[in-house]
């Protein structure tokens, strides 16, 4: 047999180790063991030798790439965030500011953001209490971040727009009102001359000054509520207005009609947010809390009836993120893998079927979905987070850096909770992300129509207008009449004064002389007077009295309602920012401290009449009356002071700033061209 | 030193002539049933007409008692004169209604009339104030001679008496008599006069409207009967007091609406709208928010419920308890009593329910 040189040489081996070893060979070693075992194998290859213990491979695990064994999995998954410690702690936040406990606010209130970062609630209340401490620094650090979490979540921007529309419906409207009424009263005496001129035959047109108040005091027998009393009180007034003033009264007026209209999307989709019944909510819920029973079985029922594929797909999302939190992975891939056939590319399904592989042991399956997702959808930060942990998990540190820093790079921050548990049978936490904006808009959208129109000013429909008439067409039609007026009546750049003494004058009442449009009064005297001496005293004296009066009656006006003096006497400006110090303490004092923005559902808006502080006269939230010793009522106490205080003192400023009146003599007033009865004059 | 006294002592014609043979200034009042002021200077009488006075001035009595102005007239007076600070002579002026030698005439006879009437007085005060100089704000000033006024003054006393006997009622019309006499030979006056008395009025009518004192018109009409120029024609039967009778339980009836038929009609339309509004608009319907509301609280009872358990282990035993710890506000718990709905802890199961 031939014999190979390398087999030769291991032998001499063996016969030293023999002669070395000559007293050890007396004992068994257990290479003889082995050479009992090996001896029948030298003649075999030892390429082809078998094994060399019993073994087969179907005894071994199916090994595919890295892998852990199933038993291994944690029951549930583990989470960053926590939403109960969150709102637990967002709870003892509220009622540390409800005893004043400022450091108490603040340290629950980390923790709450802590455990729940993108909250928007949380965020926006934090602004607030920065907002209402004065604390600068807090509130320039946390607005970027609570604007933030409003634009991502649908939920809870919901909440802020339905806020927002509110709080905008009433200041618009104390707004509206302190603007009427000025210009009510600056144009009273125009008003009293219309109204005498038009009811009663007095060829002087003498003003009634109490008649005025006919049409306020009729329209109340109508009842037709808050808007729709300005509304109309506000028609001859637009008409009769002029520049800037009209132009803010119609900006006023349109605004109040676009917060009133009913058919806006971004507000229709606001209410399903403030409903805790609603499918959108059970999405946000499904999506965000711990795993319920409760949740589940309502997500089945909805999918067992929804025949709209974009909205099954939603709930599917959520239910399959529910089943993984049970940590029932395989139904919850199933679930994911539904949705994916109709939508390849939804990214909460995606990352819930790489959380899914990542919790069942299959490291390199999960970091392959994981690195798909990042490139399918590279903007979002938890892909690379969730890539970083199974890189963690198989020790390659240097790529799990790597994964960290990209996952920071695209803004992803995880939440930290001290109070769960983000490691579970060695698994680190992974992010399953809520279904994205766009879903949950889409949601909105879809359920905006079961709710009525302007459900959330239902506290106040009857305040506000006159029901079953809808807001929008007791507002609207007023200020469609108005514009018509505007344009159909060409007489509206007639002179609407005595070109000498400056009271108002009509069509039917003036009279022309020498080009100059003249009231009753001074035309007759301008008639009469056969002498130019008699005709300038005349005229001046009665210009004089008339401007004496005026100044008075303007004086006495901008003391009555701050800011109507100045517009009787055209200071656009001086009467914009007194309207608005007057309309912001009203709005302060009668309803700014009813807004609660840590609040879970409730909004003024919306409340029971038993609820309310008087369900006629002052719809407001009882609960939020903070006493009048509350910050919002004495700010709004304070401005409305202030703005009378103003008031009391324009009186001079207000003299000053009404023209010299001159006396208009004959041959003085030339004009080219007479202006004929009904015809526009420039 | 004033001079003053009863006219009962000195009657005003004594008094005048004192005033003027001792050449005063000043101002003389007489306090009797009819205030007259004369004015001197330097023992000429320049103005009856005090603008101090409170009283009606005495030019504008005299030409609206004798009808120099009509209606339209007096209103743009007054209204002139409300409205400035102008006397009655400058607007008289200014406005063109008489010439500068009117307005001397007129105020002439004014004071003639008043010497008249005045020295017809025998009760009463009279107070002269004198003055250094000319005495201040006189209006208008003439020269009349005092002994010429007294003189014309104690002529009128003499004939007046003569004239009502030839004259005795207002009523006594005239028709043109056996003479014609040319109106080249009237004055201004006369010319109006006459035309007033050919034209048939009543005695009084002229007076009223002759434009010159009651004592020249008659005078003239007295001379004119005499000279057969014109014929008095005694008062008969007073057709015209019956015709004016009959206006004067006329019914007037004035509106002042400007459109009665179109305020009418706005009140009903109102009415109309009104009874429409409170009865024939749709009942308001319920609230349309009370569910969604409904909705908002039940979640927040179970949210509190929710933290109640997270921070002690367990389901709250009531609504009071939560409301102790602090998790449901006292209002909520108000308002799901209002609701009558009930929350019952299931301590076995490990569970509450929680509604009506």
């Amino acid at each position: 047999m031939k014999v190979s040189n390398h087999y030769l040489w291991l032998a001499l081996a063996i016969a030293c180790l023999g002669i070395v070893t000559g007293e050890a060979a007396a004992n068994s070693a257990p290479l003889d063991t082995l050479m009992e075992y090996g001896a029948e194998s030298e003649d075999l290859d030892p390429r082809y030798a078998g094994a060399e213990f019993d073994t087969s491979r179907k005894r071994l695990p199916e090994a595919q790439a890295t892998t852990i064994e199933k038993s291994r999995s944690p029951r549930m998954p583990p989470r960053l965030d926590d939403p109960m410690a969150g709102a637990y702690s967002f709870h003892l936040a509220r009622q540390a500011a409800l005893s004043d406990n400022p450091d108490g606010v603040k340290k629950n209130l980390e923790a709450a953001i802590a455990a729940s970062p993108g909250h928007p609630r949380y965020q926006w209340w934090q602004t607030v209490q920065a907002l209402k401490s004065m604390d600068s620094a807090t509130l320039f650090r946390v607005l970027p971040t609570s604007v933030r979490a409003l634009l991502n979540s649908p939920v809870g921007r919901g909440h802020f727009i339905v806020a927002w529309h509110q709080g905008a419906t009433l200041l618009n409207g104390f707004f509206w009102t302190v603007l009427v009424s000025g210009l009510y009263l600056a144009w009273w005496r125009k008003m009293a001359h219309d109204m005498g001129a038009t009811i009663l035959k007095d060829p002087k047109h003498q003003p009634r000054f109490l008649l005025p108040l006919l049409m306020p005091v009729i329209l109340i027998m109508f009842k037709p509520g808050w808007f729709g009393f300005l509304a109309i009180m506000s028609i001859p007034v637009l008409v009769h207005a002029r520049g800037k003033v009209r132009y803010l009264l119609l900006a006023t007026w349109v605004m109040a009609l676009a917060l009133v209209f009913p058919g806006w999307p971004v507000l229709r989709s606001a209410v399903p947010t403030i409903d805790p019944t609603s499918e959108v909510t059970l999405l946000d819920r499904a999506c965000t809390l711990p795993p319920s029973g409760g949740i589940i079985r309502e997500l089945k029922n909805r999918i067992a009836t929804s025949e709209d594929q974009d909205r099954t797909n939603r709930l599917t999302v959520a239910l399959a993120i529910q089943e993984a939190r049970r940590g029932k992975y395989q139904e919850s891939n199933r679930l994911f893998g539904k949705v994916l056939e109709t939508e390849p590319t939804n990214f909460p399904a995606m990352i819930g079927v790489a959380n899914n592989t990542y919790y069942r042991g299959r490291m390199d399956s999960a970091a392959k979905g994981y690195s798909e997702i990042a490139l399918v959808h590279p903007d979002r930060g938890e892909a690379s987070y969730n890539l970083a942990q199974v890189y963690f998990k198989k020790l390659f540190v240097p790529e799990a850096t790597e994964a960290m820093d990209k996952a920071r790079s695209l803004g992803f921050i995880p939440a930290f909770s001290t109070k769960s548990s983000h490691r579970r049978k060695g698994y680190a936490a992974v992010v399953y992300p809520p279904l994205t904006n766009q879903a949950m808009n889409e949601a909105c959208s879809y359920e905006a129509q079961n709710y009525p129109p302007m459900v959330i000013l239902s506290s106040w429909r009857h305040q506000l207008g006159s029901p079953p008439l809808p807001l929008y067409i007791l507002v609207g039609a007023p200020l469609l009449l108005a514009l018509f007026l505007i344009m159909w009546w060409n007489k509206q750049n007639d002179p609407t004064e005595c070109e000498n003494c400056g009271i108002p004058l009509c069509h039917d009442c003036c009279k022309v002389h020498d080009g100059a449009w003249l009231c009753a009064g001074c035309g007759e005297t301008a008639e009469r007077s056969r002498s130019d001496m008699v005709l300038g005293t005349l005229l001046k004296n009665r210009s004089r009295e008339q401007g004496m009066a005026l100044g008075h009656r303007v004086i006495q006006v901008g003391r009555l309602l701050p800011g109507a003096g100045h517009l009787a006497t055209g200071h656009f400006r001086a009467a914009f920012i007194r309207l608005s110090i007057l309309a912001a303490g009203l709005f302060l004092l009668f309803a700014g401290w009813a807004f609660d923005m840590g609040s879970d559902w409730s909004s003024p808006g919306l409340m029971l009449p038993g609820e309310t502080l008087h369900p006629m006269w002052l719809p407001m939230p009882a609960a939020m009356w903070p006493g009048w010793s509350g910050s919002s009522v004495l700010l709004g106490a304070g401005l409305i002071a202030l703005s009378w205080i103003i008031a009391l003192l324009d009186g001079p400023g207000l003299r000053r700033g009404i023209p010299d009146r001159y006396s208009l003599t004959p041959n003085t007033a030339s004009r080219e061209t007479l202006p004929g009865a009904g015809i526009a004059t420039r | 030193m004033a001079l003053e006294g009863q006219l009962t002592d000195f009657n005003l014609a004594e008094i005048l002539q004192l005033l003027a043979s001792q050449q005063k200034s000043g101002f003389l009042n007489l306090e009797t049933n009819r205030n007259m002021v004369f004015i001197f200077d330097k023992g000429v009488l320049i103005s009856t007409r005090d603008r101090r006075s409170r009283s009606r001035d005495p030019l504008e009595s005299f030409l609206r008692a004798y009808g120099f102005f009509n209606e339209q007239q007096w209103k743009h007076v007054e209204y002139v004169g409300k409205n400035s600070s102008l006397d009655l002579t400058e607007i008289l002026i200014s406005e063109g209604l008489m010439d500068e030698i009117e307005i001397d005439r007129v105020l002439k006879s004014l004071a003639q009339e008043m010497a008249h009437a005045g020295m017809k007085m025998h009760r009463g005060r009279y107070h002269f104030s004198p003055t250094k100089d000319t005495p201040p704000g006189v209006k208008w000033r003439y020269n009349l001679d005092v002994q010429a006024l007294l003189m014309e003054a104690v002529r009128r006393l003499d004939e007046e008496a003569l004239l009502k006997d030839y004259l005795p009622s207002q009523a006594i019309t005239f028709k043109q008599g056996s003479r014609v006499l040319d109106p080249d030979e009237l004055t201004e006056s006369g010319r109006h006069i006459m035309e007033m008395a050919l034209a048939g009025l009543p005695l009084g009518r002229i007076i009223r409207q002759g434009k010159t004192e009651s004592f020249i018109a008659r005078d003239m009409l007295k001379t004119w009967c005499e000279k057969d120029i014109l014929e008095l024609v005694q008062p008969g039967t007073d057709d015209e007091d019956s015709s004016n009778r009959g206006e004067r339980f006329k019914f007037k009836l004035k509106s002042g609406l400007r459109s009665l038929p179109m305020t009418i009609l706005a009140v009903l339309v109102i009415g109309t709208l009104g009874w429409l509004r409170w009865t024939a608009s749709p009942p308001a319907g319920g609230n349309p928010g009370e569910s969604l509301r409904r909705a908002q609280i039940r979640s927040e009872v179970v949210t509190a419920a929710r933290l109640y358990r997270y921070q002690k282990g367990e389901w709250p035993a009531s609504l009071s308890e939560m409301v102790r710890s602090g998790q449901l506000t006292p209002s909520v718990l108000i308002t799901v009593d209002d609701l009558g709905w009930q929350y019952t802890l299931n301590r076995k199961q490990d569970k509450f329910t929680f509604g009506s």
